[in-house]
């Protein structure tokens, strides 16, 4: 059988998951994921060459920094598609790296808290202590955050140069919907809604030479009965309530549980345990990051 | 010190802002985003809003995601500055 490869970062592994469940791919092809980064415990990505000699369609994720490195491993009449990350940086304005956060496998691969908070960290660094920092995330954080309007100007411009590059285009749907639909838990990691369009784009596209797809669209039904859990939905990072008021986010619930991997927080018990996690890995690093 | 350097001081700045770097000492002009942890895609638009608040600028869109180094955003900075 025809292989279909996917290429790409843990959305493309998604991608990967979700197509293997649809019986009309399943007859057609063994779709193979092919990791695009290091992974914490996983490693780096390794195309079997009998699995690369057999591809039809090669479903790649662009990025710059990691092109898929064995397209002369291709037979010459595989179809390749390229499509962007689905991403987002506007609902987290001071998302950073979480310098306290390190892989803490099984249950914590990526690390407790691997999307970190500057306005956080930077309190931390300075010394305050876990109550201090909560306070004043609490309390005063909104005058840490950046103008929204820039922002989204600078996020627009991102996305859409990104999609220059690419077969398949998300930008447009994702800045005209993300204000009335939830389309993402974290900055990387899209809920099925945004999935589902990514996916249906890529099979119009890959239709184009692979009459097997043609017609072809996943509905809201096949990933509430396949994937009753999100996909990529372990963890969802609270977004601070001024930038949900700035961008009149429908769908935002100032009250809401949080999902936390397999557990959930609210908006105050999650940063307190991020700041709780920050403060001791600054006093203690090895009691900080032990099970 | 010169417009060029207090522009690189100023993204040097940004820089140690936005990832929360202790120092910014080990950055210099051919510092690029592999060189500084947490410098991916997303959080470079991050950095350019840090950036334009510094120096109190509208970096050009056609070209901020195009920039290969700390050299190229300094250039791109010493641009949009002449325009002011």
């Amino acid at each position: 059988m025809e292989t279909l490869i996917v290429y790409g970062n843990c959305q493309a592994e998604a991608v990967a998951t979700v197509l293997r469940k649809h019986p009309r791919v399943q007859a057609a092809y063994d779709v193979v994921y092919f990791r695009s980064f290091e992974h914490p415990t996983e490693g780096t990505g390794i195309l079997n060459e009998a699995d690369a000699a057999r591809c039809r369609l090669l479903f790649e994720q662009y990025d710059a920094k990691a092109p898929f490195p064995s397209a002369e491993k291709l037979p010459e009449g595989a179809k390749r598609v390229r499509f962007p990350a689905a991403d987002l940086h506007l609902l987290w304005p001071l998302g950073s790296v979480n310098p306290a956060n390190v892989p803490e496998p099984p249950r914590f691969p990526h690390g407790r808290f691997s999307y970190g908070d500057a306005a956080i960290i930077r309190r931390i660094q300075s010394g305050a202590t876990a109550a201090e920092v909560l306070e004043y995330y609490l309390e005063r954080s909104d005058q840490e955050l950046p103008d929204l309007e820039k922002f989204l100007r600078l996020e627009r411009a991102r996305l859409e140069q990104r999609d220059a590059k690419c077969d398949v285009k998300i930008a447009a749907y994702i800045l005209e919907h993300f204000a009335r639909e939830r389309l993402f838990w974290t900055v990387n990691h899209p809920t099925h809604d945004l999935l589902r369009v990514l996916i249906n784009a890529l099979l119009s596209h890959g239709a184009s030479s692979e009459p097997r797809l043609a017609g072809m669209t996943l509905d809201a039904s096949f990933f509430a009965e396949c994937f009753p859990s999100e996909v990529l939905g372990p963890i969802a990072v609270p977004i601070h309530p001024k930038v949900a008021d700035h961008f009149g986010l429908a769908w935002y619930d100032r009250n809401e549980q949080w999902q936390y991997y397999g557990e959930t927080r609210t908006y105050e018990s999650y940063f307190r345990e991020m700041i709780e996690h920050g403060v001791a890995a600054r006093t203690s690093p090895q009691e900080a990051t032990s099970e | 010190m010169s417009d060029r350097e207090e522009s690189f001081s100023g993204v040097r700045e940004a820089i140690v802002r936005t990832f929360a770097l202790r120092s910014g000492d080990s950055i210099a002009a051919g510092t690029t985003s592999a060189d500084v942890p947490g410098w991916d895609s997303l959080s470079h638009s991050l950095l350019l809003m840090a950036i334009e608040e510094r120096f109190g600028i509208d970096l050009p869109l056609d070209r901020v995601y195009e920039a290969r180094n700390v050299g190229d955003l300094v250039d791109l900075v010493e641009a949009a500055r002449s325009h002011v």
